[in-house]
């Protein structure tokens, strides 16, 4: 793994735009000198190196499935911040194996030490478009000969046309709360995978979703009844909205995407459950929910945080905090070993699965410790 | 080896939602890329029969009203309106309808329908709309900030 530079495509801006990273601008901080896109730079990897880095990849899923039938199995919700009229649905929903599509874990990575795990983004990812489309994209300009970490299209629509949907059509559900644009284009993009494998499809704001009271089942705008809908759209919240009880308790009448078991996924106490299962293995840092006990460096995570925030490192020589209103849940006291640096940035890579598959890489640089909002998104290649 | 990627990628749709975005993103203080109907309010049950009567229903062109009546109460085409819980999913007794349409004149309706219209917006004097079955409730997800991550 190393971090080359590069001049940008001319136009560069158009073009990323016209393939759907529209939001290159919205979603990044305005007083950022840095573009939200960044072409001028690129990682380089080998294939073996990448080859590699599949497979861990792909054990860490295994290791998260496991981790949801143990949590199940020895009911520890409440580690989880769950509420109680929850759990038995949480249950059927992995007992019913309700399907999901995809996930992205957030993994520190030096190019040297195996891959580490940090998150696993597994109910409401982003950063897709940029990882499926655009990067591809700019490999083709800018790198024609050299392959790429990257079947993400590909694997969605496959996965799309494998899994057992109820009939009629299936509705794409984002927030209109979102004024960027960002999950609006993710879904939007969702969706044409799914058009593309042949499913009907309709969008759907999730304000908009309506519970019919007497047949006890949402509908959508024209009334038309929700059989299976993909939502761009946190459980916890869901959970907490008025309709969480009837998401929970009519799961089995509307198929959700990503189904309610994944919430025990996208929770950060995931990763004291895969320690106590798993302590040692080398992609994973040690991680406890009743305190750090004896790390000498470790970071507090709020079990739902989101984009790094409420987060607190404390190490022999710094205690750093980042704002935000996350934490009233509980936290997981992690490991804390930084951000490797390249080029004065640090890199997260996220690398994405799709059903059960390993489907490609996202790279996000910050030059804090904690990648947030500020971070940018740079493409990488695969030398041949 | 394994073939990591290759591919011929459409993105026809995603152009499309782009461009969208992008028009929103001129002005940010007021999106314009979608255009959502207004929500409905969320349910509130109706508290009596009703006295009064909001003629603002009637101008609305492409709604039909529909009103909660005593099904034994029909004389001659004229129905009982009565408190639209007793018509709705919870309150739901086989003793009570929906009517749809015609004059209500204090708590009598007559001259609409008990079939339920097609292709129009059914609503209640509350506002709330009616589905095919029972009363649709919105509001119920939402209303927050960011999502990904």
């Amino acid at each position: 793994m190393r971090r080359e530079t590069g001049t940008p495509r001319p136009g560069w801006e158009k073009t990323i735009e016209g393939h759907g990273l529209a939001y290159h601008r919205s979603v990044h901080p305005d007083h950022l000198h840095r573009p939200y896109w960044d072409e001028s730079v690129h990682y380089v990897f080998g294939m073996d190196e990448i080859l590699t880095l599949e497979a861990q990849v792909e054990e860490l899923h295994r290791m998260c499935l496991a981790a949801v039938e143990h949590v199940i199995g020895a009911g520890r919700f409440r580690d989880f911040a769950l509420p109680e009229w929850t759990w038995q649905e949480i249950t059927h929903s992995w007992e019913r194996r309700d399907p999901h599509l995809y996930g992205r874990f957030d993994l520190r990575y030096d190019g040297v030490n195996p891959p580490k795990l940090l998150e696993y983004n597994a109910d409401t990812p982003t950063s897709l478009v940029e990882s499926s489309i655009v990067q591809w994209f700019w490999l083709q300009d800018a790198h024609p000969g050299d392959d790429q970490w990257n079947s993400l299209h590909e694997r969605l629509i496959d996965r799309w046309r494998e899994l057992a949907l109820p009939t009629g059509p299936t509705h794409f559900a984002w927030t209109n709360m979102d004024e960027t644009g960002e999950e609006a284009m993710t879904v939007a993009y969702l969706q044409e995978t799914a058009d593309q494998a042949g499913l009907r499809t309709i969008a759907v704001a999730m304000e908009d979703i309506g519970w019919d009271q007497l047949n006890r089942r949402f509908v959508d705008m024209e009334q038309r009844v929700i059989r299976s809908a993909f939502k761009l759209y946190p459980w916890e919240w869901m959970l907490a909205d008025p309709f969480g009880q009837q998401a929970v308790r009519h799961a089995a009448s509307t198929t959700w995407i990503e189904p309610l078991w994944k919430t025990l996924l996208s929770n950060k106490a995931l990763l004291a459950v895969l320690w106590e299962m798993y302590p040692g293995h080398p992609n994973l840092l040690p991680a406890y929910l009743d305190g750090p006990r004896d790390l000498t460096s470790h970071i507090a995570k709020p079990l739902l945080g989101r984009e790094g925030a409420s987060m607190r490192i404390v190490t022999p020589s710094q205690d750093l905090s980042t704002p935000g209103s996350y934490g009233a849940e509980g936290y997981v006291y992690q490991g804390f070993e930084p951000l490797p640096e390249f080029g004065g940035q640090r890199p997260v890579l996220g690398a994405w699965m799709v059903a059960d598959e390993s489907a490609g890489l996202g790279i996000r640089e910050t030059s804090g410790l904690i990648t947030d909002d500020t971070s940018s998104f740079v493409p990488h290649r695969i030398e041949i | 080896m394994r073939r990591l990627s290759s591919r011929s990628v459409t993105a026809g749709a995603v152009t499309a939602v782009s461009a969208l975005v992008l028009a929103s993103c001129a002005s940010p203080s007021e999106p314009t890329w979608r255009q959502a109907d207004p929500a409905p309010q969320g349910y509130t049950p109706s508290e009596q029969v009703v006295e009064d009567y909001d003629e603002w229903l009637e101008e609305e062109e492409d709604d039909v009203v529909a009103h909660c009546v005593r099904r034994s109460s029909e004389d001659d085409g004229t129905y009982l309106v009565v408190r639209d819980k007793l018509c709705d999913g919870t309150g739901k007794h086989h003793a009570y309808l929906w009517y749809y349409g015609g004059k209500r004149v204090k708590n009598l309706v007559s001259k609409g329908s008990t079939t339920r219209p097609r292709h129009v917006t059914v609503v209640t004097r509350g506002g709330d709309e009616v589905g095919r079955g029972g009363k649709i409730s919105r509001d119920g997800f939402g209303n927050r900030t960011t999502v990904g991550s």
